[in-house]
């Protein structure tokens, strides 16, 4: 089936089920957020519940808040003024404000479902995270085993030792 | 150590959550945001790491967007003449022992960063002017040296002039998408191949590898020219002089090679002679930063914007994103004027004049301002660096670097006027 665009597009709503079997509904617009969503809403049409085997239901629940959110910035309203940019950011920082862990679980997520912006804010969230820590830190933080030997880690920063001063 | 992000520090690495299972195309984009330094640290966190930030494919990912350094500090020897030689060793050879502390300071972490070390540098190479892009450009007795200390590579430029008047100021432009980039030095200039060397633009272009010469004919009224000038929306903003003695600046823009009609006067105020002015950018906006007083003794310092003047616009049409809304070749038609946007608490004015009361060599025309983002950092010596926050209107200190500077007799350390960004292969 092709898609067409359809005027009251806004009404079209879509099923998603989670790995954990949960369903949630949201507008087609929304959806589109994902690309891997637009892609197969655009092969199946919004009739079918997409399943997302690798996403559990807290998860996909974050990322269903942050498209929904994003969703709605594109959105024009004549009673409320256009949402700023600086809003944005802001809604943004507070929203991979969490534990390294559910960031973990959201990469991923974003990953499978495509969605480049979530993906660009997770990293550098992550990037952020890192940021003026060790190399025991950074392991700490994100589960790392360190496979190096004393040797190996010593030649690496002789490299660029004034980088670890 | 104790815990970090809310970890317990024995977590077990082998668990699901551990970032040795994810993809490398995600690892790589995550490390890909790593300041330099921070990148060779990370280097060091696992073999993984190490090879997916090691090929030629990651240098192209890296687009060093993250902020960069700054204030800087650094160190350098002095001589007693301008042409003096280095006490030893070979000039051609040798490497550059002028500079043997480097430090950033990163906003973000609030600490002290060392920056590369620059003994790769020609002996000639003796104080930086500009930065930008991964480059830092130092000047020699005659000509310009254009580095990136991550690299370790250095190239000389055309010589352009027999000898450095003392108030030039020198900036870089980068265009990643021609990869190619232009220096700027506005100042008197004296010309080795124009007659009339005052007061002018030179811009060395490097696809043509050649200087030029910018028409001094700019605006009527204006004396001279100040020691300052930005870079802002591809038109260089030059503090100015006007002929009744008051000030502000005037804009070239270096695409249409065209001096802009308007010129921007500071407003005139009683509240004392100028003791410092310093044209600034930051966050795509022209700041002008003026210490006042009498006597010598600075009674205000203040920080003025230069913004459009119609300030009647609609509510809404704040623009989404200033780098894709405003046109700068649109932008320069607008009239703009000053506007003071804050000023220095009495508190923050006698820390400062403290800091110059310690140091005999130190006054309001040693202060260094430097711009970038939302901050606007003001340097009154490396121990007193206070940084104003465009965004949170807020005034603050930054920490004294901790490092212990091996000072003598023939060494001074000095912040830089321009933000240090460090690239692993300057990307033109």
């Amino acid at each position: 089936m092709h898609f067409q665009g359809s005027p009251n597009m806004a009404e079209k709503r879509v099923k998603l089920i989670s790995s954990d079997n949960d369903e949630f509904e949201v507008d087609e617009a929304v959806a589109f957020e994902s690309e891997t969503l637009r892609n197969m809403i655009q092969d199946t049409g919004t009739n079918v519940p997409i399943s997302i085997p690798n996403v559990s239901s807290d998860i996909l629940a974050k990322v269903l808040e942050y498209c929904s959110y994003h969703a709605e910035t594109m959105e024009t309203h004549d009673d409320k003024p256009p949402i700023t940019d600086a809003q944005i950011r802001e809604w943004d920082a507070d929203f991979v404000d969490v534990h390294p862990a559910t960031l973990y679980s959201l990469i991923l997520a974003a990953n499978y479902l495509n969605i480049k912006n979530l993906l660009d804010l997770i990293c550098q969230a992550v990037a952020n995270n890192i940021r003026g820590k060790t190399a025991v830190e950074i392991r700490k933080i994100l589960h790392i085993q360190d496979d190096f030997t004393y040797e190996e880690e010593m030649e690496i920063r002789r490299e660029t030792k004034w980088a670890f001063d | 150590m104790g815990t970090i992000g809310g970890l317990e520090p024995d977590e077990a690495s082998s668990d699901s959550n551990s970032w040795n299972r994810l993809p490398g195309d995600i690892v790589v984009r995550v490390l890909a945001r790593l300041p330099v330094p921070q990148l060779f640290r990370a280097r060091t966190v696992c073999k993984q790491w190490n090879s997916l930030t090691s090929t030629p494919e990651f240098l192209n990912l890296c687009n060093g967007q993250y902020e960069p350094y700054f204030p800087a500090i650094i160190s350098r020897k002095f001589y007693r003449g301008d042409s003096g030689s280095c006490t030893s060793g070979n000039d051609e050879q040798g490497g550059n022992d002028l500079f043997s502390v480097f430090f950033g300071y990163d906003h973000m972490t609030e600490k002290w960063q060392k920056l590369p070390p620059l003994d790769f540098l020609p002996r000639e190479a003796r104080a930086p002017v500009a930065g930008a892009g991964g480059f830092i450009c130092f000047r020699g007795a005659s000509s310009l040296f254009l580095c990136n200390p991550v690299a370790r590579t250095c190239v000389e430029l055309p010589p352009i002039t027999y000898k450095w008047p003392s108030s030039v100021s020198v900036h870089i432009l980068t265009d990643q998408s021609t990869r190619s980039y232009k220096v700027i030095i506005v100042g008197k200039i004296r010309y080795t191949f124009v007659t009339d060397s005052f007061p002018s633009i030179a811009i060395y272009e490097s696809s043509t590898k050649s200087w030029m010469a910018v028409d001094a004919h700019h605006p009527a009224n204006v004396f001279s020219y100040g020691p300052t000038a930005a870079v802002c929306w591809g038109s260089v903003y030059c503090e100015a002089i006007y002929q009744c003695g008051q000030i502000g600046v005037v804009a070239y823009d270096i695409e249409a090679e065209t001096w802009q009609k308007v010129l921007h006067k500071v407003p005139l105020d009683d509240r004392g002679d100028y003791q410092l002015t310093q044209v600034v950018e930051c966050g795509g906006s022209i700041y002008m930063v003026l210490a006042r007083g009498f006597g010598g003794v600075v009674t205000c310092v203040y920080i003025l914007k230069l913004e459009d003047s119609n300030t009647d616009a609609p509510v809404g049409s704040v623009p989404r994103d200033w780098h894709e809304s405003e046109d700068p070749t649109r932008a320069q038609l607008h009239p703009k004027e000053w506007r003071e946007v804050t000023s220095l608490s009495e508190e923050l004015l006698e820390d400062l004049r403290d800091e110059w009361f310690q140091n005999d060599d130190a006054n309001a025309s040693t202060i260094v301002c430097v711009g970038h983002g939302t901050r606007i950092c003001i340097s009154a010596g490396v121990s007193l660096i206070l940084v104003y926050d465009i965004r949170t209107d807020l005034w603050s200190k930054v920490p004294a670097c901790s490092q212990h500077f091996e000072l003598g007799v023939h060494f001074y350390v000095e912040p830089i006027h321009f933000p240090i960004e460090l690239h692993l292969a300057s990307p033109v």
